[in-house]
């Protein structure tokens, strides 16, 4: 690479934002001045330079968008009394809580829990993601490496052991396990559409360099308020390359996946869907997110983000 | 320091590792008050004060560390404007530093109106080399050294560790980014002497460099920097590869890189000590003498002298840390277990008195908890059984009860 990293993340960023109109442009070029003074943040690898001076700079214009703090409500947020209880896969739950009007504070007496259940690989991925957003600094590589050294699989995947510890607290009747997504009839007046959202591993991976960055020049809420009101609605969140378990680790995945397996099949709760849906799919294909490989397309999202940003508020 | 301009100037050390700056930051840190008190400022209200500004200017991210940086360079930089006398930043990872962030360094100081005048300190790479290495893998890296060294060597800086081995070495091409905007004049290279020299010669140089002469302080540190040999490094380049993926960053600073690293295996000072092979001796002495004529074309003003930079010969045969002799690394995986286990002993300790004092408050609690009948009935059934008669009173009483 001959560019610089500031040229060369310019030139990305100019060829992206050909044919904007006027205001669009003005900002675009504002945008270009300050890729031309920033620094590369961070320390990593010569190909990483440009990714780093580009998730520095969306730290910076994210920073320059902050709402500030919401006002502090008339009165605190009360748990509900009665409800259900949406357990499992944390974006997967959080995702069909909103898509069902549900609230985020978990009911003090629920009369049902509903556990989201995803192929065992995604569910890891799942909860991967969910950490990066909220504010811990692990990669794909290192979160995978720890669990299978540690042989375990992170609670918030392992629905047999949710299940059991609900099973104890509600009775097996009061349970459900939920394998696919879609809707889900019986549990609630009317059916609860069960979401999977996907995992795209560029996205996440961006999020968690950015977020580094943002960790270092702001507190840790404004940091969460930035990352969720400010970077988050922008970045891409449709399907894209999900992350993918490396080979050396698939016995300590496969291993886990054959004890969920069986023990949602005994667990004597509602299981919706089939317990071999809890098997790894496989379909994921970035093994390493952050890697010189992926250095392309964690720039193009990096670019398209720092062009949203502008389009929503030059 | 006579003839002061009416704000003292700023001397911003930026490095290099590995060259005492330890030992300088250190001492300012605890003469601070003192040295205050003489006119000359050194901002930092922990001794690792200057190190996390240095973080917050690089926005650089070190293991959960930087989350206490945030604003750290901008309060250090008002501190510096405040200050009427000389100043004195010191943090060798501001080697690293990118053009940007010296223009953000420099303008937020007061430059060009306020003087800043730019030192280094440079050792010879035969040493900074084995002694960068080392300090991978304290910081958690498995890398061999033969990997390390081809990397380094490597005109393309593959990986991680190649490029920040540069930007933190790379004597011409750190003060070509420090120095752009500074007259000559004002940039002073200190260098470390060669192995052999008197001891107290490098802390000499500081004092000329710095200019320190005036100043009363005392220079007695309880930090001691030391470094480990072959076998003990090995040792922990193993233990890195078993352990960072099982044990978290903050508990791998107290334990390994405290405990073991720095107070047991750099005690062991009889070891082989880490240096380069024959043939990165002459790269590096070949590296060594095109960046003396770098430095000497630029006039730079410096203290010490500019050929201790080229390498002296190899002191000894040279050790592989990625061969070493299996029996030395067992002697000191002994030491470095017994170490482990007298700390987890004492941290067992802690835990039954915490546990003791738990135990004590949960019914201390409960008692408050209690209604006053019960309470009362608590407190006699206390005071009677810790007494014979008392003793004597409550068996009958349960004989009563059946």
């Amino acid at each position: 690479m001959s560019d610089t990293p500031q040229q060369y993340v310019a030139r990305l960023v100019a060829d992206a934002a050909t044919g904007l109109d006027r205001p669009r442009q003005e900002a675009v070029d504002a945008l270009l001045e300050r890729i031309a003074e920033a620094s590369v943040p961070g320390r990593g690898t010569m190909q990483s330079a440009p990714l780093r001076l580009a998730a520095g700079l969306l730290a910076d214009e994210a920073r320059r968008r902050d709402p500030g703090p919401a006002p502090a409500p008339r009165r605190p947020q009360k748990a509900p009394r009665k409800g259900i209880v949406i357990h499992g896969a944390p974006l997967a739950a959080a995702a069909t809580r909103a898509a069902n009007g549900l609230p985020d504070l978990r009911p003090s007496r629920p009369h049902a829990v509903v556990i989201l259940a995803r192929p065992l690989d995604e569910a890891i991925a799942d909860v991967w993601a969910s950490r990066v957003w909220g504010l811990e600094d692990r990669t794909w590589g290192g979160l995978t490496a720890t669990l299978e050294a540690l042989d375990r699989i992170p609670y918030e995947a392992d629905v047999a052991e949710i299940a059991a510890k609900w099973v104890r607290k509600l009775g097996p009747e009061q349970v459900h396990v939920v394998t696919r997504p879609g809707p889900l009839v019986g549990v609630t007046r009317e059916p609860l559409q069960v979401v999977h959202p996907p995992v795209a591993a560029p996205s996440v991976e961006l999020a968690r360099v950015v977020s580094q960055t943002l960790g270092i020049l702001v507190d840790h809420d404004t940091h969460e308020r930035i990352l969720h009101r400010v970077l988050r609605p922008v970045l891409p969140t449709g399907p894209g390359p999900g992350p993918a378990v490396r080979g050396k680790l698939q016995p300590w995945l496969r291993r886990h996946a054959d004890r969920l397996t069986a023990d949602a099949a005994a667990g004597g709760y509602a299981l919706h869907g089939d317990p071999t849906d809890l098997a790894p799919r496989g379909q994921g294909t970035v093994r390493w997110p952050g890697s010189d490989h992926q250095q392309p397309a964690l720039l193009e999202v990096a670019v398209r983000t720092l062009l949203a940003l502008c389009e929503e508020s030059p | 320091m006579n003839d002061a301009p009416a704000q003292g100037p700023i001397y911003l050390h930026v490095g290099t590792p590995k060259t005492g700056t330890s030992y300088l930051q250190d001492v300012l840190f605890g003469n601070r008050e003192v040295l205050a008190k003489q006119g000359l400022l050194y901002p930092a209200d922990r001794f690792d004060g200057q190190f996390l500004a240095a973080l917050d200017l690089m926005r650089l991210p070190w293991g959960g560390l930087e989350k206490e940086a945030v604003g750290a360079w901008d309060a250090l930089a008002r501190k510096v404007r405040e200050w009427d006398g000389p100043v004195i930043i010191s943090h060798e990872i501001l080697a690293t530093a990118k053009p940007a962030d010296v223009k953000r360094a420099l303008k937020s100081l007061g430059h060009p109106e306020r003087e800043v005048r730019i030192l280094a300190s440079v050792r010879d790479l035969a040493r900074q080399i084995p002694a960068e290495w080392q300090e991978n893998v304290k910081h958690r890296r498995s890398l061999r050294y033969g990997r390390f060294l081809e990397q380094i060597q490597d005109p393309e800086r593959p990986g991680k560790v190649a490029p920040w081995f540069w930007d933190a070495q790379d004597v011409p091409a750190i003060l070509g980014r420090w120095a752009a905007e500074v007259p000559a004049d004002r940039v002073t290279l200190i260098t470390v002497p060669p192995p052999g020299a008197p001891r107290d010669l490098l802390w000499e140089r500081f004092v000329e460099a710095f200019g320190l002469g005036d100043f009363k302080f005392d220079l007695h540190t309880e930090r001691a920097n030391p470094s480990m040999g072959v076998p003990e490094t090995a040792l922990l380049r193993r233990l890195n590869r078993a352990a960072t993926k099982v044990v978290p960053p903050k508990h791998y600073r107290v334990l390994v890189r405290e405990l073991l690293a720095h107070r047991t295996l750099a005690l062991r000072t009889e070891s082989p000590r880490l240096g380069v092979p024959p043939e990165v001796w002459s790269w590096a002495d070949t590296l060594a003498h095109g960046w003396l004529a770098t430095l000497e074309e630029r006039g730079y003003r410096v203290v010490g002298d500019l050929t201790d930079l080229t390498p002296a010969p190899a002191a000894g045969e040279y050790a592989d840390p990625d061969h070493p002799r299996e029996r030395q690394v067992a002697n000191a995986a002994v030491e470095a277990l017994t170490a482990l286990l007298v700390e987890a002993s004492r941290l067992r300790e802690v835990e039954e008195e915490l546990r003791a004092e738990l135990a004590e408050a949960r019914s201390a609690l409960h008692k408050a908890e209690l209604p006053f009948k019960e309470r009362t009935k608590v407190r006699a059934y206390t005071y009677a059984s810790q007494r014979p008669w008392g003793r004597k009173a409550l068996a009958a009483y349960k004989r009563r009860q059946g």
